[in-house]
């Protein structure tokens, strides 16, 4: 009894020693780092920028996102040189970003904090917090030296620069709805502007130190929340009423009422979406009124209204820079492939023509609609400029040298929502050789002739890289030093799929409108697209853009092929762009993309290919319809109609619909087969999670102690619904909140299996794969996070071995289901796919703290039992602990911290083993894991050497005594 | 001492807590589960239409006893009508479906329904065989329904038989998720805690009391051997002893 006890205990040490190595296993090297992992970090899109006018004046340029990102770029490579991060949520948005000299002041969260940043290294020298405004409105400006003003919903207050104490404080009149929007200084005194919708505007009169010294009233019925008004320099409110495209101002000093002006009178043309944009640096009143993309016109604010100062046809960016009192304006015009600059003295109006130049400018980048210049006086005290533009696919550039750009910023790639891999195209070589067999009409004759010159290609291109491998070991050196100074070592590598298929070209869809191909190996960007009416379907606040790929790279001669199916910004119907991943071409589409004439209700994938091996898009449309693009693969689903099924989720009503094809007369309608109601007056839907399609399941089953086989229930078409909602209890004070979950067949409708969480409360993170789904969900019971892991089998025996039909499977299959709790709280994750699904699965949860944690499946399985016994042990599974372990070595990103994720994508490679990783959020990270180690590559460090000896030696060895053992042979004969 | 006290305390509390949510919940679960008159009763319909705007007619109705026992039964209002069989032929002929619907809503006065079908062709070659799934959630409220039969191959079949239903019902109702097992845990560890001070209270008797069956043959070899030296060594000792 004692013996056997201790080998119980002796086993479960073991298994705990089994746990250790596996976690272990995941380690990194420090040599390897960088090796085959890269890290960009992304601000977002930028909302202010300003020049460092500290220490590193003319160096640094600082920036404030839309992503609650406050960073320092360097001016010379457009590297980071410091980020903040703020908090997610309203908690950390940007209201309004002061800059001047070395002060660096930001109101957060809708007044609730102030920060004094260090624009050296991003430290925060101090920090305070306000009750913050009902309405997020705040605003700042820095009165003196050592004085700034706050303005919150409530009150001013006037701070001290160096330490944040607050001087003084004065309660706002809270009376008629006024919402006070802005805080303007003009000579000594302090505005407050305040807006009472349809009635009338209020500015109380403040002075520096802190004392009311009128508060008046000024009628303005027209006054809505739409209206844009702002305070421009000389103390002066200018509104625009977009009803009669009129101008009103105010002289916020001794103003009575508006003085109003026509833009008719102006002789301005006015759009629906004329905005105006105040300018900081001159202390005349100009604003700029923008009336389109490319058009901008320039107005002088005087007391009797507002006059035209320049009208800039054709200009995208201008922008109002002074040096030594003189004032000059900066505009920038779009040609085509190129911007052109050009300065104006404001005083005399002349055209400055030293600073007049042509800088090449992609089309991708659409029009700038910002510029920062720097102007300073070069050593012959002629006049230069520096200027950073900022365009409308969220990419900023910089010009330091005249005519050219020094580098960009492309932060549309902070927003990324699609990603695919792509496997790059075959060397020229094989693509013959694939040539040779691609086709079958060819005679013995030609069919020598092809093979002939294959071959010889082949011996030209080997003799062709022995040389090459000669050659470049002597310029090595030399070589990286070029690439470091051009960084277009792009260029010349060619786009080829290495030994193990591990490099492939990522595609990224943003939010931006813009798409991205990029390098694999080096995160470098191949191609891009700007479609700047593109937008994500946006349901819930959830955005999505679809990306298809129609055609791999594995149907040579045929390019491969992809499709973003999006929405039209202006009109809510259906854009599709398709082109080819490798090179960036469109294909099939015009290159500004395709527009339908309909609005898109749900999108899927053909099941079957056509011909060409194109795998056809299906869109549905609000009256049934469906539309096949491209239009040639309508023949696949008139073939395959009746295996073709959709459903729809609509959350708005809480039903889920499927739909069958039917074929009308030339084009197919859907028609509504099954119904699902999910009873939206209790729940709401927030998920719907599929399978991956094409996913690779290796084995069939799985082999438990007893020999015997627990078949997994696979059904391509199983889609998990999760729906979060509140109920009122009766034992509890107010509602708690609960999750349930739906595992529905998409075909037939049949609920698979249903389970409800009590006091669980999202977000729900869910990975579907192979036969489980795995969710993280808060327990507010236990008031921690918990992820809990169903798996499906369908048991004993199986139903059909070959193929699996929604209409014959078993209906219920055995569930078995586990939770387990999550020690942190984690934004996302997701599971490693592999080439063949050989490799024992890994999961990869991207932490709040920056880390990816990647843990196996072994640990998430549902069957770990509680007591170990010795058909478990058998079988493999680790007992049961509760909590997940969280261990150093298991962050894949080691101390590369990752922030804000939106999601992991992962790829497989063309080595079983491993598994391609792209986390992306604020930041990308790229990296390679190989969940169960490198089981089919011999390691690097390989004694090649020593085993040929060895092998060598044995061979030696065994003629050696083959001959000894014939002579011995021979004399025993004799005898 | 006081330390596991408070430790065995709080897990005896953690394991009431535990008792009482379980005990709350299975009174709810019971209390969802009671019907007023002791049943409840769902209109099935079915159509033999095909098309956008098929017509469904009753098929009978399905008498709920108890959620949780997954009792229900099925009661066919009429055969088939031979109109009704033909079109029923007609469907699998055309290798269309055979749909089905169920009003959602406690009131009836809601015309939301749930609907499934199933191939015409199952229907008939299982001989008005079917099985039939509906879904409720936690309230007791009909989230979906849906239909199987033995095959969904187009096997001729004789017409004889078609008139009557042969249906089953089946009842499945939203569970509860998976909790993490931290009580069993913590009563494994417990019970591991246990034996192993079990093991430690046996340890702390005193050095000699554990081991004086070595000790003792050990002692005993020495004592002998060491006689012996004495005895060896000659009547100096003895003398000596014998000055005493």
């Amino acid at each position: 009894m004692c013996g056997c006890k201790m080998t119980m205990t002796g086993k479960y040490l073991l298994f705990l020693s089994f746990l250790q190595s596996l976690l272990l296993s995941f380690g990194l090297y420090e040599d390897q780092i960088g090796k085959f992992d890269w890290h960009q970090q992304y601000v977002g899109k930028i909302k202010d920028v300003f020049w460092d006018q500290s220490f590193h004046a003319g160096k640094r340029l600082l920036v404030s996102s839309e992503k609650h990102v406050l960073a320092s770029v360097h001016s010379h490579n457009g590297s980071l040189a410091w980020r903040k991060v703020l908090e997610e949520g309203t908690r950390g948005q940007i209201d309004k970003t002061l800059h001047s000299g070395n002060v660096l002041i930001t109101i957060n969260g809708g007044g609730r904090f102030v920060r004094k940043w260090n624009p050296g290294n991003g430290v925060a020298d101090w920090d305070i917090s306000l009750p913050g405004s009902k309405n997020d409105r705040a605003d700042i400006v820095q009165c003196s030296k050592d004085l700034v003003a706050v303005m919150v919903q409530e009150a001013v207050l006037g701070l001290e620069t160096r330490s944040g104490k607050q001087k003084w404080s004065i309660a706002l009149p809270q009376s008629n709805q006024v919402v006070f929007t802005h805080l303007a200084l003009s000579g000594t005194n302090l505005f407050v502007i305040g807006q009472s919708y349809g009635q009338q505007i209020t500015i109380v009169t403040v002075d520096v130190d802190g004392v009311i010294k009128s508060t008046q009233s000024v009628t303005a019925p027209w006054l809505t929340s739409n209206t844009k008004c702002v305070v421009s320099s000389g103390g002066f409110l200018v509104c625009y009423r977009h009803e009669d495209q009129n101008l009103l101002t105010l002289n916020l000093a001794d103003g009575q009422t508006f003085k109003s002006t026509s833009l008719q009178i102006l002789g301005l043309e006015a759009d629906d979406g004329v905005t105006i944009e105040t300018q900081k640096k001159a202390d005349e009143p100009y604003i700029f009124l923008r009336m389109r993309k490319d058009h901008i016109a320039l107005l002088e604010i005087a007391s009797h209204g507002v006059k035209l100062k320049k009208d800039l046809p054709n200009i995208c960016a201008a922008q109002i820079a002074s040096l030594d009192a003189q004032s000059m304006l900066f505009t920038l015009e779009r040609l085509t492939g190129e911007l052109k600059m050009r300065a104006y003295d404001l005083n005399t109006g002349g055209e400055m023509a030293e600073l007049y130049q042509t800088i090449t400018y992609l089309p991708q980048h659409g029009f700038p609609h910002t510029m920062e210049v720097l102007l300073f006086k070069k050593r012959d005290l002629r006049l230069g400029c520096r200027f950073a533009i900022l365009s409308e696919d969220f990419s900023m550039q910089l010009v330091l040298k005249t005519g050219k750009i020094a580098w960009r910023r492309e932060e549309a790639l902070a927003y990324v929502l699609s990603v695919e891999m792509i496997d790059l195209p075959v060397s020229e070589n094989q693509a013959k050789y694939e040539d040779e067999f691609g086709s079958h009409r060819d005679d013995i004759a030609t069919m020598y002739m092809k093979r002939f010159k294959t071959q010889f290609s082949q011996l030209k291109t080997y003799i062709q890289q022995q040389l090459q491998k000669l050659q470049g070991h002597r310029h090595h050196h030399h070589d990286i030093e070029a690439m470091a100074e051009s960084g277009s070592e792009d260029e010349d590598e060619e786009l080829t799929r290495d030994e193990f298929n591990l490099n492939k070209l990522i595609i990224l869809v943003t939010g931006a409108g813009k798409i991205y191909g990029v390098r694999s190996t080096n995160g470098h960007i191949e191609w891009e697209h700007f479609f700047p009416d593109l937008t994500p379907f946006n349901r819930y606040g959830q955005q999505k853009l679809l990306l298809y790929v129609q055609r791999t790279t594995a149907h040579f001669p045929n390019p491969p092929q992809c499709t973003i199916v999006g929405k039209h910004k202006a009109t809510g119907n259906g854009l599709l762009f398709s082109f080819n991943p490798i090179s960036g071409e469109a294909v099939d589409t015009p290159s500004t993309g395709q527009m339908l004439n309909f609005r898109i209700v749900q999108a899927g994938m053909l099941g079957e290919l056509d011909d060409h091996f194109l795998r056809g898009i299906l869109l549905l449309d609000p009256n049934d319809q469906v539309h096949v693009f491209p239009e040639k693969c309508s023949s696949v689903l008139k073939r395959t109609y009746r295996s073709q099924f959709l459903f729809v989720a609509d959350r708005d009503t809480g039903f889920i619909n499927g739909y069958r094809t039917l074929p009308l007369q030339k084009t197919f309608s859907m028609e509504k087969v099954w119904t699902v109601n999910l009873h939206k007056k209790q729940q709401t839907i927030t998920q719907v999670v599929g399978k991956r399609p094409l996913e690779q399941v290796h084995s069939q089953g799985r082999v438990l102690g007893d020999r015997s086989v627990l078949y997994k229930y696979l059904n391509p078409n199983l889609v998990v619904v999760v729906t979060e909602g509140e109920i009122q209890e009766q034992s509890q004070k107010g509602p708690s909140s609960f999750i349930n979950l739906y595992l529905l067949d998409s075909v037939t409708g049949h609920m698979v299996f249903h389970c409800s969480h009590r006091r669980a409360k999202g977000p729900v993170n869910l990975v579907h794969s192979e036969n489980w789904v795995l969710y993280s969900y808060f327990s507010q019971k236990s008031r921690r996070h918990e992820m809990a892991v169903l798996e499906l089998y369908e048991g004993k025996d199986q139903s059909n071995s070959s193929a699996f039909s929604s209409f014959s499977s078993p209906r219920q299959p055995l569930v078995l289901r586990q939770s387990y709790i999550m020690p942190l709280y984690i934004s996302t994750m997701a599971t490693t796919i592999t080439e063949k699904g050989i490799t024992s699965k890994q999961l990869i949860f991207a932490l709040r703290l920056g880390g990816l944690l990647a843990l196996p499946k072994a640990l998430l399985d549902p069957r770990r039992p509680l007591l170990p016994t010795q058909e478990t042990m058998e079988e493999g599974t680790i007992p049961y602990i509760p909590e997940l372990p969280v261990n150093a070595e298991a962050i894949i990103n080691y101390n590369q911290s990752l922030f804000n994720v939106q999601g992991v994508y992962t790829s497989p490679a063309g080595l079983e083993s491993t598994s391609l990783v792209l986390a992306y959020g604020l930041d990308l990270y790229f990296t390679r894991i190989q969940p169960s180690k490198m089981f089919d590559v011999l390691k690097e460090d390989f004694d090649y050497f020593f085993i040929s000896v060895v092998l060598l030696g044995m061979f030696v060895v065994t003629i050696v005594t083959q001959k000894l053992s014939a002579r011995r042979a021979l004399s025993r004969a004799w005898k | 001492m006081s330390a596991p006290m408070s430790a065995a305390m709080s897990i005896s509390l953690l394991v009431m807590i535990g008792l009482c949510s379980v005990w709350v919940d299975v009174t709810e679960q019971m209390t969802d589960d009671e019907f007023e008159g002791g049943s409840r009763a769902l209109v099935l319909e079915h159509s033999f239409d095909s098309g956008l705007n098929p017509t469904f007619s009753k098929k009978g109705t399905v008498i709920l006893k108890s959620l949780k026992g997954n009792r229900a039964f099925f009661s066919q209002s009429a055969p088939l009508t031979i109109d009704e069989q033909t079109k029923l032929k007609e469907l699998a002929r055309n290798n269309d479906i055979y749909r089905l619907r169920l009003q959602t809503g406690s009131g009836s006065s809601s015309g939301e329904y749930v609907t499934t079908y199933t191939p015409a062709c199952g229907i008939l070659s299982s001989n008005l065989s079917d099985h039939i799934w509906i879904h409720f959630d936690q309230s007791g409220e009909v989230m979906g329904i849906s239909v199987e039969t033995t095959s969904s191959l187009c096997t001729p079949v004789d017409s004889f038989s078609l008139r009557d239903w042969n249906t089953s019902m089946e009842v499945s109702q939203t569970v509860l998720g998976p909790m993490p097992d931290t009580q069993s845990y913590i009563e494994k560890l417990k019970r591991e805690e246990q034996e192993r001070s079990k093991g430690q209270t046996e340890d702390k008797r005193s050095f000699l009391a554990k081991y004086w069956m070595y000790i003792v043959p050990i002692v005993l070899v020495m004592m002998l051997s060491g006689a012996g030296d004495q005895q060896g060594q000659g009547g100096g000792g003895g003398g000596g002893g014998g000055g005493q």
